[in-house]
């Protein structure tokens, strides 16, 4: 029982283990480790293959990174996922993750992952065979290149990508250029493998471009460095196409150095192909060279490889090179089967190149054995075969090069589409620019107008108020002036007249000492305009100085006895002219009343000057008066009146044989 | 004996009621009356007049230019001055140009002959509106300059008095001293505007400041 249980925890457990292959994330307490950690993971399991780990991971990654909101790790997680999808054949996911990366990279302007993303959509559409997309992200990649760091890994990937795009072009030289600049690039970045692969696509264009000797030097650098880098396959295969450079040039001994190293690899690393693939060159060298024994028994070695391991392509030559080295030792019999065998594979695989080959060998064997009848045959088939292929290489040419046009013709009209983009859109942008320019230029100038018309409105209306308060000045001066002066010979005038009467008691005395009063009276009112329109009395204490002055004149030759009490600063109080014409007159008013006819002895007066009035209050002690009953009350009146116009406060008291108060509030603002 | 007079008013009508007013006041006697001041220096030496009646404001040569000749060659004789206004600079002017005193033409009717035998008797009126200029000037001249007019603390004490508003009686109260002393330190201190009547230092101050 207890061991069952035992038994039971332990296979959970195993269980347990072998569900969770991931490691667990959770330890790395740093989001950034962990996503590291992530990163590093999900690209092992690409390397060996272990796709759909690498799916998973990568999903664990991007959600570990949406969790914490970092939009850039989310974006390079869907970047890998894409990869690993397509890795996996899952084109559609993997075009799925690129465009929501691509998408998040272009809302957060990452240029990088930007890149990133589109250089893996042209991975996934090459893989696709999807030529016309290929096409349009080779663009994009294009256009993207000023933008990435010239040494970037992303920079020296899209160059090579656009190497391969034009090669297939045949666009040599162009894409000789990009070779070069992605070599640069991966040489700075210590990509050795990529600079491998670089080599060999130079050297492959260096053979469109009938280069060879160029084209083994760049094969011989890249052997090399997968030597270095201990890469047994690369440099296996990279011997095998050194073996094939020199022995079309027909340099065997090279070659034949060559292929020995390959075989030896080949033979190293059990590797099948490279082995069939070197014994088939062996055979082919020793061939050549006549050495028919050595010959016979690579390409049988070649042949029992190929067959025993099911290699097709290097089967087909094995039989065909072994069948011609036999036709040519005049052994037809021993040839017509490997020959048989060639062309039949050729026709399973439906290589026309190879089946013209194949029935152009048989016919002349078949005519080496005196079967004319089926040399003829065969001769025959040749024949049909190779007009047939021959107008089928033409038709298929066309084709091709009618793609091609179709394809430079599209690539044309995208770049002209798109530099037509760019142009409306930079002049679009310059308008735009300009107009803006325009505005916030049309603004300044506005405001600065507005301030300097302004500023000369509010300079010429202060000179004008300056100018207009000077001249109204002056008007009233010079009126005074000369209307005073009149008046005062008038005034003079009736003096004299009474002193020349004697008896003011008469009808004629009296009327000569009214024109003498009234004349007094309006010098005075005009004398108090005057002073109240001029400016430099507009403050208070002005005011009180005028105040004390007419006090001073009007009770001192009554003996009556006064007394002013101030209370507070009047300096900074300013009135404008009418308020300070109608606070002098109101005052005048009460101070002459009394004098006139309270009878007083004593007159108090009072002013206080707080934050937003000014009281003034006028005390006499004299007899007092009932204002019902007063016979004259203009004077009242007048006050009340004044003191409406300035909005302020009045009160009148009087006590009958006590005296009377005028207290008046004046706000100031 | 009689008070020998000189008017100078450019208003014809003023001048006309002046002469009647002189005319008929048994202690004054008219010497002469002219609208123009230009040839003062010629008719004061011969008419020998004891006060001159001077307008301040007139066409040509003013008031002010002619006390100053008229005070070239006669320091005695009194001249009173005629204005409109009392808060006016030329007022200033005039008393630190030699001028005895002023009167304010609304008064002529009532004071002429009293402010005639006041200047006579060595008196001075000086308004609340004067005293503040000559404080105001004596305040903006550079020291020494001021010290130079050598007021004295009082004097000092009865201008700075005047110039708020308080009348003779006031101050004399305030002070405990009687109304004549108030009257003789204003007096001097209209001497002492004289004596420096030819740099005008006060007035200049005062000018300077309200230009």
């Amino acid at each position: 029982m207890k061991s069952t249980l035992l038994t039971l925890v332990i296979l959970s457990v195993f269980v347990c283990k072998l569900k969770a292959q991931e490691p667990d994330w959770n330890k790395y307490n740093n989001i950034s480790d962990r996503l590291n950690a992530i990163q590093q993971y999900g690209n092992n399991c690409i390397k060996k293959q272990q796709f759909d780990a690498a799916v998973r991971t990568f999903i664990a990654g991007m959600e570990t990174a949406r969790r914490a909101s970092l939009d850039s790790f989310v974006c390079s997680n869907l970047v890998s996922l894409g990869v690993a999808y397509r890795y996996g054949s899952k084109f559609d996911s993997s075009l799925q993750c690129l465009i929501e990366a691509k998408s998040i990279a272009n809302k957060k302007n990452y240029i990088l992952l930007k890149a990133m993303a589109e250089i893996e959509f042209y991975g996934t559409y090459t893989r696709m065979g999807k030529s016309d997309s290929t096409a349009v992200t080779i663009i994009r990649l294009k256009d993207m290149l000023p933008l990435l760091d010239s040494n970037g890994r992303e920079t020296a990937k899209i160059e090579m990508y656009l190497g391969h795009n034009t090669r297939h072009k045949a666009n040599y030289t162009e894409a000789l250029a990009h070779y070069y600049r992605a070599l640069r690039s991966f040489t700075y970045l210590h990509d050795s493998l990529n600079e491998g692969n670089i080599y060999i696509s130079l050297a492959m264009t260096f053979v469109n471009l009938n280069q060879d000797e160029k084209a083994l030097g760049y094969h011989q650098q890249a052997a090399k460095l997968f030597n270095l880098m201990g890469r047994k396959y690369e440099l296996a295969n990279e011997l095998i196409n050194i073996t094939d450079m020199y022995y079309t040039s027909n340099r065997l001994d090279s070659a034949e150095i060559a292929v020995q190293k390959a075989l030896e690899i080949g033979k190293e690393l059990n590797d099948k192909a490279v082995m069939a693939y070197a014994y088939l060159h062996l055979g082919n060298i020793y061939n050549y060279r006549q050495k028919f024994p050595e010959a016979e028994k690579y390409f049988l070695q070649s042949i029992h490889i190929c067959e025993s391991a099911g290699i097709q392509n290097t089967l087909g030559e094995a039989y065909e090179g072994l069948g011609q080295m036999y036709m040519a030792q005049q052994q037809p019999l021993k040839a017509a089967p490997y020959l048989e065998k060639h062309f039949l594979l050729a026709k399973r695989d439906k290589d026309n190149g190879e089946i013209i080959e194949g029935l152009l060998n048989m016919a002349q064997n078949e005519y080496a054995l005196h079967h004319y009848e089926k040399a003829y045959q065969y001769q025959l088939s040749y024949s049909s075969y190779k007009d047939s292929a021959y107008s089928e290489s033409t038709a298929k040419n066309m084709a091709e090069m009618d793609a091609k046009y179709q394809a430079d013709k599209k690539e044309k009209e995208i770049a002209l589409l798109k530099k037509d983009q760019q142009l409306s859109q930079a002049s679009l942008q310059k308008q735009k620019a300009f107009q803006y320019g325009a505005i916030v230029f049309l603004a300044m100038i506005l405001l600065i107008g507005f301030l300097v018309v302004n500023r000369y409105r509010v300079v010429q209306r202060s000179k004008r108020l300056i100018a207009m308060e000077r001249i109204r000045n002056n008007i009233a001066r010079d009126l005074h002036d000369d209307i005073g002066s009149t008046l005062t010979s008038i005034n003079i005038l009736s003096k004299v007249a009474l002193q020349q009467q004697g008896n003011s008691n008469t009808m004629m005395g009296t009327s000569m000492q009214k024109i003498k009063e009234r004349s007094s009276a309006i010098m005075e009112s005009m004398g108090d305009i005057v002073w109240a329109i001029n400016p430099q009395n507009d403050t208070f204490e002005q005011m009180i100085f005028r105040m004390k002055e007419f006090t001073a004149e009007i009770l001192d030759p009554l003996n009556i006895n006064y007394h002013f009490k101030e209370l507070g600063n009047f300096s900074n109080i300013k009135l404008d002219i009418k308020k300070r014409k109608d606070f002098y007159l109101l005052y005048k008013e009460a101070v002459n009343n009394a004098a006139k006819y309270s009878n007083c002895k004593n007159l108090d007066v009072y002013l206080e000057q707080d934050l937003q009035h000014l009281h003034l209050q006028v005390t006499d002690d004299g007899i007092g008066f009932n204002e019902k009953v007063i016979k004259n009350g203009n004077g009242l009146v007048n006050m009340r009146e004044r003191a409406e116009a300035m909005n302020a406060k009045i009160n009148i008291e009087s006590v009958i044989g006590k005296g009377t108060a005028i207290t008046l509030d004046v706000p100031i603002t | 004996m009689h008070i020998g007079i000189v008017v100078y008013e450019d208003n014809n009508n003023l001048r006309e009621s002046l002469c009647n007013l002189i005319t008929f006041s048994k202690d004054l006697l008219l010497l002469g009356n002219y609208a123009r001041v230009d040839d003062v220096v010629a008719q004061i030496k011969e008419l020998q007049p004891d006060v001159i009646l001077m307008d301040i404001d007139m066409p040509g040569m003013n008031g002010i230019e002619a006390v100053k000749q008229i005070r070239l060659f006669n320091q005695q004789v009194q001249i009173i001055m005629l204005t409109v206004f009392d808060d006016n600079r030329h007022v200033l002017d005039a008393i630190c140009a030699g001028a005895s005193g002023y009167l304010l033409k609304k008064y002529i009717s009532d004071h002429l002959i009293e402010s005639i035998k006041q200047v006579l008797q060595g008196e001075a009126p000086m308004s609340p509106g004067i005293a503040r200029m000559v404080v105001q000037g004596m305040q903006q001249l550079p020291k020494p300059v001021a010290d130079n007019y050598n007021l004295t603390n009082r004097e000092k004490e009865i201008l700075s008095n005047l110039s708020k508003g308080n009348s003779y009686k006031l101050i004399a109260a305030e002070l405990t001293i009687s109304i004549d002393t108030v009257r003789t330190h204003i007096k001097k201190v209209y001497e002492k505007l004289h004596v420096h009547s030819q740099t005008e230092a006060v007035s200049k101050a005062v000018n300077e400041k309200l230009v």
